[in-house]
């Protein structure tokens, strides 16, 4: 495994969005198919990055001092049993996002193409596959993500004209604005957006050592351009349809048209696993750097098999757990989650530093 | 054959002296070192002359020399040498050495090591008494092939001269192509008991000096016995993990290596083989040819996609087949459906291991017809055909869809013959995986080898480059060939993409953005 | 090395050995039948038998019955003896009374439990078709299929479970359904089912029935005209729908747009003008018609007025969304055509060209 500084800032912010991608794939954010509220849901989703980025600078402001972006970092003096503390938050955190991702993933493939069965044979398969991914280095997967992307963009290209293909414009209501709708969308934008703790965990990896803002601008608006799209385009293919959908943009997938292609259900599977694959390496790779920095241990192969292991089994007892697995997805949709790794975390970092500075 | 692998070294030095021998003074002592260090082997022509009252022996191997140069060049001007030319045994070696011109090649030996392995490579060694220095001249006369069509790479348009197995033409030939004081060769050797004769090639300027140190410093490493194939060395030059795709090409074409060694890279040539060892090596690269810098734009960009898609299809169509009819049949057009699900009931194998059947006869009958005379290969191929295309079909043992398939993805496999050692077996785990687990299988399969192969480096450069990282720059020539105006605008050189290390005293400026 | 060997060949076991149990054990169903019973549902299902690829593929008939749809198809299943696979079904036929509220019902449990795909066709039919006497090929193949091929491609038509579903569910829209009927072993349209919030309304399938109802996306094609003695193929046949708020009372105006082209003109004089006037004429008419037979006595929104209500004044939709079929029955209509003719063929010019022809001999 490499060290840090080999990606360059165009590298994270792809692979940022594709991690982010595979979250707007999977859960669009609970009423926005519904013709009713779903506009104005939209709406805020839309103007969600301004929210985001205001998170974002107050923890860059929090991880200023620190010189190198990251909050992980233990190199200040006064701050080592503190940053050790923060680390093992961190770990916790992202693990609870690996392990949401892996969760949904392997539901939802197991209901839409395998009966309802093979749970524990595609949790096995894909927390190996993540940790083979994980160990072959931040690099090579960031390198994988520039190929993904066009790979991505393509099966977005498709499913769009897909879903072009069955929208009926008769599926559009004339919504009444509902302020509290506005800012629940706003606020679930930001809420369902982990990728901004990861984008201030592996700034430091760049050979630049932060993102320009231009970028994290791209990257917020891209991704908030990207969900509200498709929630326009599950609200004007399915309707009404939607509701009650587990997957709603998946069923919208079932139903595309494009050509001679009578449904693009495979290509929204291969676009999913894909990008769930990416994100759940990337989390997994993570976890291990930050598991070494707190065991003061360099990060090895079985380092990052034990975390694949651990995640694996995690999604097995989950899987089995459905009430569990309910107030997971509750805990996971409230965000508490980027706040804490966003705000919380740095801001106590922040604060442990100064109150030793002016001692 | 190299069936020890260089096990039994260490039994080689018993029988060879760990160091090199100086040439002995006596004429008589090196005699008798000559047979002990060759066993007393018929191939060993010794020639006793004496010249000026100086005793002289030539030694050549048999079938090494050209006789008529050695009578013409060398002995008849020995036999004419008058004594007030050569008064002793230094005059006599000074003769030999500057006097006259005897031979265009001419090297000195000081050790046996030496004398024995130009001696081998079809000089001949004139060992005189009292001299601690042989001069060798080259009357090679052994039969080559001579410069012929390479038959791994054929072109449409283009030269029609490939490598021969004699490292002198070879250098030659790309020598003649390069007409540039910055082409430099080096030497070496490798192979402890074959001593086989390297060259590597680069042009300075073009090329890194570390990269050609790390070259120098892995061939250097190879510890073989017998060094028979340029292939034998691709390990070494390769990054040590396992990987289905090696970092190193090969070519037989000299106008390749040309193109290659003007992109800063090495070119590593091997005597007796006429594969050329290209590092590093993009995995770009295998789909591109000669033709497609002969070819307008538009086709050979045509031609480019169709490749990249075979390699595609070849790698993934089996397994995508038998995910879709074993797991996930709702995805089959529905006028196929009766057809391919009548062709998985009535046959007697599940779709994974029909394909793995289909695959395995074919496989052989490949094998069998690389290995068997010309004038029986056809029938090989006639009885594949009829056993497998129309008997075993129908005879119930396989269905038609899957004959059809894999026959396909031969095919396209060959359409990137560069590629077809890994995928061969890349179609094969990609069909384990459609089997076990379905669309699942493949695109999980297919993350997985995307991000091995990103993780791939040789000498510092990533394999995947300019792909991953993106160089735009490079994008002019990688999915799409550029016409040769855009081309000429600036060099692309390996070092210069994106994520190739740099290292301490690189002297190549430059290193593209990092995007 | 040894042990990812010997991973792999453990691994090989599972591979593919036990898969082609799935299909080999399994009915892969084409077309699918449902009814509502005193006691629950019944199910018929055409379903394709397993054929050498050489022979040609026939088909067979399952029926069950059960409380639920689930349960009537595990009766399929227990009489054919393997598990049903519905997710090649082409086409889903509902034979049941003009009862929304048992039609809506049959198609979520049908979503719900039966794992069809949401672009699975929905027809109304009037007799029950897939029986063990009929011939059993209708939907592979036969006319079934050429009927929901040629349909599929039809623009604008809703003939999907999705469709449907969606309509049902809107409040401001019409589901409507086609109606098929076999009549000598063909497959045709008897006509259309239009949804109301109790109760459905069946409009047969007449000739020249010109105006493009929601669910058949377009109607007929050729219009006879018989003053204007011109038969004219219809090519396109838009409505815009507006609605105008006046101090009294709300009303809607139906505005439709029509382009053809002429095909035919009996000899004698006549004119484009005609033609337009007369086809406007008929249009308007049509429209009347249907408005009085459907949305006056009955209720139902079959132009989906509602739903341009709900775009111009969401307010007021809001309002009358619950009681709206009533609140529509008040409401007067007036249709407004608009015809423009094209004559490529040159009919018209061509008989005035001869007389001149004539007139300068």
């Amino acid at each position: 495994m490499e060290g840090p500084g080999r990606i360059s800032p165009f590298q994270l912010t792809i692979l940022l969005f594709l991690s982010r991608l595979f979250t707007m794939m999977t859960y669009l954010p609970a009423g926005a198919a519904d013709e009713r509220t779903g506009l104005i849901l939209l709406l805020g989703l839309f103007f969600s990055p301004l929210l985001q980025m205001a998170l974002l600078q107050a923890g860059f402001f929090f991880c200023r001092d620190r010189g190198s972006f990251s909050p992980l970092s233990f190199s200040q003096k006064g701050t080592e049993k503190t940053g050790r503390a923060l680390a093992v938050g961190y770990w916790m955190l992202l693990g609870l996002i690996c392990l949401y991702s892996t969760l949904e993933l392997v539901r939802f493939l197991s209901q839409a193409f395998y009966g309802g069965g093979f749970l524990w044979v595609l949790a096995a398969f894909f927390c190996a596959a993540g940790g083979f991914c994980a160990h072959r280095g931040l690099e090579a997967l960031c390198r994988a993500s520039t190929v993904l992307l066009g790979l991505t963009i393509v099966g977005l290209i498709l499913l769009g004209a897909g879903m072009a293909g069955t929208a009926d414009p008769r599926n559009f209501l004339m919504p009444v604005w509902e302020k509290r709708l506005f800012l629940r969308g706003l606020w679930q934008g930001a809420a369902m957006n982990f990728e901004l703790i990861l984008l201030l965990l592996l700034q430091p990896f760049t050979t630049q050592g932060r993102l320009r803002t231009g970028a994290i601008w791209l990257l917020l608006w891209g991704g908030a351009l990207l969900t509200v799209s498709m929630g326009l385009g599950v609200m004007f293919s399915l309707g009404y349809y939607a509701q009650g959908q587990a997957y709603p943009l998946f069923s919208a997938a079932q139903s595309a048209r494009l050509l001679f292609m009578e449904r693009l259900d495979s290509a929204f599977l291969g676009l999913w696993i894909l990008l769930g694959l990416v994100k759940v390496t990337l989390l997994l790779w993570l976890m291990a750097q930050i598991g070494g920095k707190i065991l003061k241990r360099p990060v090895s192969g079985k380092m990052v098999a034990a975390h694949s292991l651990g995640l694996l089994a995690a999604v097995v007892t989950l899987l089995y757990q459905p009430a569990l697995t309910n107030w997971m997805k509750w805990a996971m949709t409230t965000g508490w989650i980027p706040l804490t790794g966003v705000l919380l975390f740095p801001g106590i970092g922040f604060i442990v530093q100064w109150r030793g500075k002016r001692r | 054959m190299k069936f020890d692998a260089g096990r039994c070294h260490g039994a080689y030095q018993k029988l060879e002296p760990e160091e090199d021998q100086p040439l002995p003074e006596r004429l008589e002592d090196f005699l008798v070192a000559l047979r002990a260090r060759t066993g007393n082997s018929d191939d060993v022509v010794v020639q006793y002359h004496t010249v000026a009252g100086c005793a002289l022996a030539v030694v050549m191997f048999e079938g090494q020399v050209s006789n008529q140069q050695v009578s013409q060049l060398l002995l008849g001007p020995l036999g004419r040498l008058a004594p007030e030319e050569a008064q002793d045994s230094a005059g006599v070696l000074k003769w030999l050495r500057d006097g006259t011109l005897l031979a265009s090649d001419q090297k000195e030996a000081r050790t046996m090591n030496e004398v024995l392995t130009l001696a081998m490579s079809g000089f001949a060694v004139v060992v005189v008494d009292g001299q601690k220095t042989a001069v060798a001249l080259g009357y090679q006369g052994f039969m080559t092939r001579g410069v012929g069509e390479p038959s791994s790479e054929v072109n449409l348009r283009g030269s029609r001269e490939g490598f021969c197995e004699v490292i002198n033409y070879n250098v030659a030939l790309v020598r003649r192509r390069l007409k540039s004081g910055l082409l430099t060769v080096e030497s070496m050797d490798t192979g402890t008991v074959s001593r086989t004769k390297i060259k590597i090639l680069y042009l300075r300027g073009a090329v890194s000096s570390s990269l050609i140190q790390a070259v120098r410093k892995k061939l250097a490493q190879v510890d073989i016995s017998v060094v028979l194939d340029s292939a034998y060395l691709q390990p070494f030059l390769d990054r040590g993990r396992f990987s289905f795709f090696s970092g190193t090409g090969s070519t037989e074409r000299p106008d390749v290596l040309c193109a290659k060694l003007a992109e800063g890279r090495i070119g590593v040539l091997v005597d007796g083989t006429p594969f050329a060892l290209i590092v590093p090596f993009l995995f770009a690269e295998h789909f591109q040819t000669m033709d497609d810098y002969t070819h307008r734009p538009y086709f050979a960009t045509f031609l480019r996609l169709l490749r990249m898609a075979a390699f595609f299809v070849t790698v993934f169509l089996p397994g995508y087949y038998v995910a879709m009819v074993t797991y996930h049949p709702d995805l089959i057009p529905d006028l196929l459906l009766s057809s391919l699900i009548g062709s998985v009931l009535y046959t007697p194998l599940p779709a994974f291991w029909e394909a793995v059947l289909v695959f395995l006869l074919y496989e052989l009958l490949r094998e069998a017809g690389l290995r068997l005379p010309r004038p029986i290969g056809h029938a090989v191929s006639i009885v594949g055909g009829l056993v497998i295309g129309d008997a075993a079909v129908s005879a119930g043992l396989v269905g038609l869809p899957m004959v059809i398939l894999i026959a396909l993805t031969a095919v396209t496999s060959f359409v990137v013959p560069s590629l077809y050692q890994p995928v061969t077996i890349l179609r094969l785990l990609f069909l384990f995986a459609g089997g076990m687990l379905g669309l699942f299988g493949i695109y999980l399969g297919l993350g997985i080898f995307l991000v091995d192969l990103c993780s791939l480096q040789t000498l510092g450069i990533p394999v995947t480059a300019p792909a991953a990282p993106l160089d735009t720059r490079s994008m002019r020539d990688l999915l799409v060939r550029a016409g040769w105006k855009k081309l000429e605008q600036s060099d692309l050189r390996v070092d210069d993409v994106p994520g190739a290390e740099k290292r301490a005293g690189d002297d190549c400026v430059g290193g593209g953005p990092v995007l | 090395m040894k042990r990812c060997v010997g991973i792999v060949l453990a691994l090989l076991c599972f591979c593919g050995c036990g898969r082609t149990e799935r299909i080999a054990h399994q009915t892969i169903v084409t077309a699918l039948e449902a009814s509502p019973t005193e006691t629950g549902w019944r199910l018929s299902a055409e379903y394709l038998q397993p054929t050498p690829p050489d022979q040609p593929a026939s088909y067979g008939v399952l029926t069950g019955e059960g409380e639920e749809l689930h349960l009537a198809l595990s009766a399929m299943e227990r009489q054919s003896g393997m598990s049903l696979y519905l997710g090649n079904c082409r086409i889903l036929l509902a034979l049941c009374p003009l009862e929304s509220q048992t039609f809506q019902q049959l198609l979520e449990e049908a979503d719900k439990s039966l794992e069809l795909r949401p672009t699975v066709p929905v027809a109304v039919i009037s007799q029950a078709v897939l029986t063990s006497e009929k011939a059993t090929d209708f939907f592979v193949g036969g006319e079934g299929n050429r009927f929901c091929a040629n349909n599929r491609r039809t623009e604008e038509g809703r003939m999907t479970l999705k469709d449907h579903l969606n309509t049902l569910r809107d409040p401001a829209r019409c589901a409507a359904s086609v109606v098929l009927g076999l009549e000598e072993e063909q497959f045709l349209r008897q006509g259309t089912v239009f949804w109301g919030r109790e109760e459905g309304s069946f409009l047969p399938w007449e000739e020249q029935q010109l105006l493009p109802l929601s669910i058949t996306g377009r109607g007929e094609r050729w219009a006879l005209l018989e003053e204007a003695e011109q038969e004219v193929e219809i090519v396109s046949l838009n409505g815009h729908i507006q609605w105008n708020f006046t101090e009294t009372q709300p009303s809607v105006t139906i505005f439709l747009r029509c382009r053809g082209t002429l095909r035919w003109s009996a000899e004698g004089e006549g004119t484009l003008e005609q033609g337009e006037k007369e086809l406007s004429r008929l249009l308007e008419e049509q429209g009347r018609q249907l408005w009085e037979q459907l949305t006056q006595e009955e209720g139902i929104d079959f132009l989906d007025t509602g739903k341009a209500l709900s775009w111009q004044k969401p307010d007021l939709w809001k309002m009358v969304e619950e009681n709206w079929p009533e609140e529509l029955k008040k409401i007067p209509c007036q249709f407004v055509a608009e015809t423009v003719l094209s004559d490529p063929s040159g009919l018209l010019e061509g008989e005035k060209s001869a007389i001149s022809f004539q007139l300068v001999a």
